[in-house]
C-alpha cells in the first residue's frame, strides 16, 4: 500500500483537504462560511480512499498554519494535531502565502490573502526568490513592494484588484483545489526529507495580535470614579 | 471502556482519560493570560488552547498507561466558539486516527453528570445546582439524557458577579478564589445587599452587582472583607433558597453541585444545611476539566449512544435538546 501524506488547508475561505502519495493528489474543497470541523476529517477518510488507502497509511501529517483567518486555521491545526497524535506520526507546517508560489506563473508575483479591515496577508517573489516575507499590511503596501508588470494572485488579490491593476499588476484567479494540491505535494517532499516535527510543536501563523486591552487597574472608589 | 475526554470550551484546555475504575488521567492547563484584561479573551482563549492542545493530550495519555483509548469525547458547545472548536477538532482527529467512536458532549451536561464520578454519587433522580462563570442554572436530572432545567440566570452568572466585584476590588482575576478568601474574615451582615427573586426559580446577579458597585461608591464603604463577606452571603442565599424551593417543588431529596461556583467555601457549607443529601464534588472536580467530560462520553456510548465525525460544534446548545 502506497504511504500517504494527508493536508489540511483551513485558513481561508476555501477549504480543502488534500492526500498525497508520491505520484498522486487527491482533493475536496468548498468555499465555506463556517462549519469546517463537520468536514475535514471525512474527506481525509475520502481522499486516502480516493488514492487506494485509508488514514492507516498515513505516514505524515500536514497543515497550512496561516496567515489567514484565526478560527478557521485553528481548526486545521488542531485536527492535524491530532490525527497525527493518534496515528504516531510527524507534522509538517506550511504557511498559507508562500504554499502559492509553486502554483502561480513565473516572473514577479505577489500573493495576497484577504485579511480583512482593508489589509492583507502578502509576500512577494521574483522568480523563485522570495524577496518580501510575510506580512501584514495595506494592500496599497503591499502593490508598491512590486515593479510592473507582476502577477497577482490569492484571494486578496481578487477583492483588490483595482489597485492592483493601478500598480501594473495582472490578477491571476486561482482555482480553489490547486492551493491545497500544493500543501500536500510540499508536505508531501517534507515529510520524505525528514522535516516532520513532533505533533505538539505545530504552531500556528497569526501575523497579527489578537485584538484584546488590558483592563484598567483600581479599586472602584468614589475618587477613582470621578478621574475616569 | 476508557475514554479519553478533551474539555476546551473556555479558559481550561483539559483531556482526561476515565475507565470502569474511574478517572485515569486527568491534565488541566488553566490559562494566565486572561488576568490582565479582568476575564477571558475569547481570541487568547482559542490561542493559548491550539498551542497546548496537543501536550495535554499526550501527557493524559501518557500519565493513563499509554494505551489507546476505546472511544474520544469532546465538548461541542456551549461555550466560546474559538476555543470550543480547538478541543473538538482535535477529539474527532483522534478518534478517526484510531478507528473509535466519537462523542460529542454537551459541557453543561458535563458538570452535571460530573458528581456521579465521586464516591458516594448521587442516585438519579437528583437536583443539580450548575454554577460558574458562565452558567448558573438548576435542573432536575431524572436520568441520563433527561434533565429538567427549574431555573436559570435571566442576566449574568454567579461567578461573572464574582469576577466583577473582584475587579471592582481590584483584587485580580478570577475573582471566585479571591472573594472567598477575603470574605472569610469578613462580616456577611455587614452590609445588606440584595437577594433578587426574578420569576420561576430564576436567579439574578446583575442587581446584586450595581448594588455592590454603588455601595463601593458610597461615602463611606465598609472595608473589603465586609464587602467580599456581605456579597458572597448575598450569592449563596440566592442559591440555596432556590434549591430549597425547587426540593419543595419537586419532592427531589438529593442535591449536586456542580461548576466552578461550586469551589466556594461558603455554597459548599451551607448546601449541607438545607435538609437534603448534598453532594460536593472535590474542588478539583468543580473547574472544566477533561474527566467530566470523558466521564458523559462514556455515560452516553454504554447507553449506545455516539456521533458522526461530520457532526460540527454546537456553542448554544441546552442540556438535553
Amino acid at each position: 500500500m502506497a504511504e500517504l501524506v494527508v493536508a489540511f488547508d483551513t485558513c481561508g475561505p476555501v477549504i480543502g483537504v488534500a492526500a498525497a502519495s508520491e505520484t498522486a493528489v487527491a482533493t475536496r474543497s468548498e468555499r465555506i462560511r463556517r462549519g469546517a470541523e463537520g468536514r475535514l476529517i471525512p474527506w481525509a477518510q475520502e481522499v486516502c480512499a480516493e488514492l487506494g488507502g485509508g488514514l492507516d497509511d498515513v505516514v505524515g501529517v500536514v497543515a497550512a498554519r496561516g496567515p489567514g483567518a484565526f478560527t478557521g486555521l485553528r481548526v486545521g491545526l488542531s485536527a492535524a494535531i491530532g490525527l497525527a497524535i493518534a496515528l504516531d506520526v510527524p507534522v509538517w507546517g506550511g504557511d498559507s502565502l508562500t504554499t502559492r508560489r509553486s502554483t502561480a506563473p513565473d516572473g514577479r508575483v505577489l500573493i495576497m490573502l484577504d485579511a480583512r479591515k482593508q489589509r492583507v496577508y502578502a509576500c512577494a517573489f521574483d522568480g523563485d526568490q522570495m524577496v518580501v516575507p510575510p506580512a501584514d499590511v495595506a494592500p496599497e503596501i503591499a502593490v508598491a513592494w512590486m515593479k510592473a508588470p507582476f502577477t497577482a494572485t490569492g484571494e486578496g488579490a481578487v477583492v483588490y484588484r483595482q489597485v492592483v491593476e493601478a500598480q501594473g499588476g495582472t490578477v491571476v484567479e486561482e482555482a480553489d483545489a490547486p492551493a491545497t494540491e500544493a500543501l500536500a505535494r510540499a508536505g508531501w517532499s517534507a515529510i520524505r526529507a525528514g522535516d516532520g516535527r513532533r505533533p505538539e510543536s505545530l504552531e500556528p501563523l497569526y501575523l497579527r495580535p489578537a485584538d484584546a486591552k488590558p483592563s484598567r487597574r483600581g479599586r472602584l472608589t468614589r475618587e477613582t470614579k470621578r478621574r475616569s | 471502556m476508557r475514554v479519553l475526554g478533551i474539555e476546551t470550551s473556555c479558559d481550561e484546555t483539559a483531556a482526561s482519560v476515565v475507565g470502569p475504575a474511574g478517572v485515569l488521567s486527568d491534565v488541566v492547563h488553566s490559562q494566565a493570560v486572561h488576568a490582565e484584561f479582568g476575564g477571558v479573551v475569547p481570541e487568547l482563549a482559542a490561542r493559548a488552547h491550539v498551542e497546548k492542545i496537543g501536550v495535554v493530550v499526550r501527557a493524559a495519555l501518557e500519565r493513563a498507561g499509554g494505551q489507546r483509548p476505546d472511544a474520544v469525547a469532546a465538548t461541542a458547545g456551549p461555550g466560546l466558539i474559538g476555543a470550543v472548536l480547538v478541543g473538538f477538532s482535535a477529539a474527532k482527529a483522534l478518534a478517526a486516527g484510531w478507528g473509535v467512536p466519537f462523542i460529542a458532549v454537551n459541557h453543561l451536561e458535563g458538570h452535571l453528570l460530573s458528581p456521579l464520578l465521586d464516591d458516594p454519587a448521587p442516585c438519579f433522580p437528583f437536583l443539580s445546582l450548575v454554577v460558574s462563570g458562565g452558567h448558573t442554572a438548576l435542573y432536575a436530572a431524572h436520568e441520563l439524557g433527561r434533565y429538567e432545567l427549574l431555573g436559570e440566570t435571566v442576566d449574568d452568572a454567579a461567578g461573572e458577579a464574582f469576577d466583577k466585584v473582584a475587579r471592582m476590588l481590584d483584587l485580580g482575576y478570577p475573582g471566585g478564589p479571591l472573594v472567598d478568601r477575603l470574605a472569610a474574615t469578613g462580616n456577611p451582615d455587614e452590609v445588606a445587599f440584595p437577594r433578587p427573586r426574578p420569576g420561576r426559580l430564576d436567579f439574578s446577579f446583575s442587581g446584586l452587582k450595581t448594588a455592590v458597585r454603588a455601595h463601593l461608591l458610597s461615602a463611606q464603604p465598609a472595608s473589603d472583607a465586609d464587602v467580599c463577606a456581605s456579597f458572597q452571603a448575598a450569592v449563596v442565599d440566592c442559591l440555596c433558597r432556590r434549591v430549597s424551593e425547587a426540593a419543595a417543588l419537586t419532592g427531589l431529596r438529593r442535591v449536586a453541585l456542580a461548576g466552578g461556583v461550586a469551589a466556594n467555601g461558603l455554597l459548599r457549607q451551607r448546601i449541607h444545611t438545607l435538609g437534603l443529601e448534598a453532594f460536593v464534588p472535590p474542588r478539583s472536580r468543580c473547574t472544566d476539566n477533561g474527566a467530566m467530560i470523558a466521564h458523559a462520553g462514556r455515560l452516553h456510548l454504554l447507553a449506545g449512544r455516539s456521533s458522526d465525525l461530520d457532526c460540527g460544534v454546537r456553542p448554544a446548545w441546552q442540556v438535553g435538546a
